[in-house]
């Protein structure tokens, strides 16, 4: 049998019941585990010890015991008052959201990190070169996705020419947005009461990537990587696909630090709600089916075999965009939303959940820090 | 419709029943302030970052379930120290204003009669908030958690993390931190 690891040694000194009675019954017959329990024992008391000195050392207020009914005097005047001090609390949930939005892939998150990212990455290049009507969920794990990473980038097999690039504003309200993004603009009719403030408003510009596929360049590409790569199919060798995304609109609400700087946007921190609409992103080719490039790509290196399964048992590609959903922190479900059908992802914590759906040529997705039935809510409000 | 989404929001959320609140503040205050304290080894300061999280929390609040209350206040306890630590100006704000209260302190007299001892003490603070400092964010989180007396089940909770990850996590933590501080005996 296999040593315990460090984490469940450790766990073993401090809680032996809630460990597995395999780990307890290896544990009790290996001296070498029951050795380096003892060192990381050590060190757990050095650690023990330097606190206790620590606090002998914060006297006197060691010893004063807590008043709490006078604490929550003054919290409740804190509260009154609204004079929130110079601490800035750290929220936990949105943490969790920031992770959340990115795990989840998220409706707006798949719109927003295609627009705002070059068509770097393999799975960004090929999950949305379609006109996706509907979407189907993918179940990947977070394993998939550190082997996604992996996986080579989109210009080691042609030749990519960004035609135009996307830019991010922030712009006063919708009747802005809708003038800048010309388009037509969907508005929540209801939030709940307890999204912070402040509410923004941002447009991206349409970004719009010519791709050619070249045999050439992915041969030479894998030897210089040291590579072995599946033979490009002659009918994609030369092929070209024009990508087009955008504009995209993003009703942002508890951005603490979106800001405006020398006429550019900047986030830094994920919000309590994203609304996002965007026109149907397209895909346009000179020859190449699909399906061609489909089952082309899905060999390469670093797609999960389970992935390029899922993907290639979608029934129509031309018109089905897989939203991966990482299954050890989410779920997926069909749902109606604006009288069509939409895709809710919502994760495991209950924190966090995203929808998305498209209607009349229009792509639209909410994310929020809510139950997935509020953000349902929100969704079906947009009016 | 622009009226609608600026609008001021109720600082007081009906949501939040005032008796639940006391119940979750009464059960929970002494382990946030806990947690702060392991952080900030300053009971005043903790107690502060402490009222602080929970008049956030009152004014965010989504729910006072117990469970899943209890885990915002922990993480939010932990983050929040943390950052004041990275951030020092507070803190040594507050710590020059303590030297001074406490240098004219009788119990402080009569606790830390040896002067010398007093330095050695506030050195000693000054390293183990620094070797916090320098740990990695996460490390840090679950150090403090756990010397603040929290299950391996609740620090999951807190940070949102495998169970399974934490006793890996703060055993490096621990290791780490006791390299950062000269004076931990071996």
């Amino acid at each position: 049998m296999f040593h315990l690891d460090d984490g469940s040694l450790r766990r073993l000194v401090d809680e032996p019941q809630s460990t597995l009675s395999s780990a307890q019954a290896h544990y009790a017959t290996c001296d070498l585990c029951k050795q380096r329990a003892a060192q990381l024992n050590a060190t757990a008391d050095a650690v023990a010890n330097a606190y206790a000195r620590a606090e002998d050392a914060a006297t006197p207020q060691k010893r004063t015991q807590l008043d709490v009914g006078q604490a929550l005097a003054s919290t409740r005047a804190r509260i009154r008052s609204a004079s929130f001090s110079e601490v800035a609390i750290a929220q936990p949930h949105r943490a969790r959201l920031t992770t959340a939005l990115v795990a989840l892939a998220s409706a707006a998150a798949v719109v927003l990190l295609f627009l705002f990212t070059p068509l770097g990455t393999f799975a960004q290049g090929f999950l949305t070169i379609f006109e996706p009507r509907q979407f189907q969920p993918v179940a990947i794990t977070s394993t998939d996705g550190m082997n996604m990473r992996l996986a080579p980038d989109l210009t080691a097999y042609g030749t990519v020419r960004v035609l135009a690039r996307s830019q991010s504003v922030f712009v006063a309200g919708p009747a802005q947005a809708a003038a800048v993004a010309r388009m037509p603009l969907r508005i929540p009719a209801a939030l709940p009461a307890n999204i912070p403030g402040p509410i923004s408003w941002r447009v991206a510009s349409g970004q719009s990537v010519m791709f050619t596929f070249s045999a050439a360049k992915a041969a030479a590409s894998a030897a210089a990587h040291h590579q072995i790569l599946p033979p490009m199919p002659r009918s994609l060798d030369g092929a070209t696909l024009q990508v087009a995304v955008g504009p995209v609109v993003a009703m942002i609400a508890g951005e603490r630090a979106a800001s405006v700087r020398n006429g550019r946007s900047r986030t830094e921190e994920s919000p309590d709600l994203l609304i996002a609409q965007a026109p149907l992103p397209r895909v346009l080719s000179t020859g190449a089916s699909v399906r061609e490039i489909e089952s082309y790509l899905l060999r390469q290196p670093g797609i999960p075999p389970r992935l390029a399964a899922q993907i290639l048992s979608i029934s129509d590609p031309t018109s089905v965009l897989p939203i991966p959903v990482p299954i050890d922190k989410a779920s997926a479900q069909q749902v109606w939303v604006q009288g069509v059908r939409g895709l809710a992802v919502g994760d495991n914590t209950g924190v966090g959940a995203a929808v998305i759906w498209q209607r009349d040529g229009y792509i639209y997705g909410v994310a929020g820090s809510f139950p997935e039935s509020e953000v349902l809510a929100i969704a079906n409000s947009l009016r | 419709m622009d009226k609608m989404l600026a609008m001021e929001r109720d600082p007081l959320p009906a949501s939040v029943s005032k008796d639940r609140f006391e119940a979750l503040f009464l059960a929970q205050y002494p382990r946030v302030v806990a947690i702060a304290r392991r952080v900030l080894l300053d009971g005043h300061l903790a107690e502060d970052v402490a009222q602080e999280v929970f008049a956030a929390f009152y004014r965010s609040a989504r729910t006072t379930d117990p469970s899943h209350a209890a885990r915002w206040l922990h993480a939010a306890a932990a983050h929040t120290a943390l950052n004041i630590l990275r951030g020092n100006r507070r803190r040594a704000r507050r710590e020059a204003q303590d030297s001074r209260v406490h240098a004219f302190s009788h119990d402080a007299l009569a606790h830390d009669a040896n002067p010398l001892q007093v330095v050695e003490s506030r050195e000693h603070r000054a390293e183990v908030r620094a070797a916090l400092k320098r740990l990695p964010p996460k490390y840090a989180a679950v150090l403090v958690l756990r010397h603040a007396g929290l299950s391996y089940a609740e620090i999951a909770a807190a940070l949102d993390t495998g169970i399974n990850q934490i006793g890996t996590i703060l055993a490096r933590a621990e290791s780490a931190f006791k390299k950062e501080i000269s004076s931990v005996s071996p």
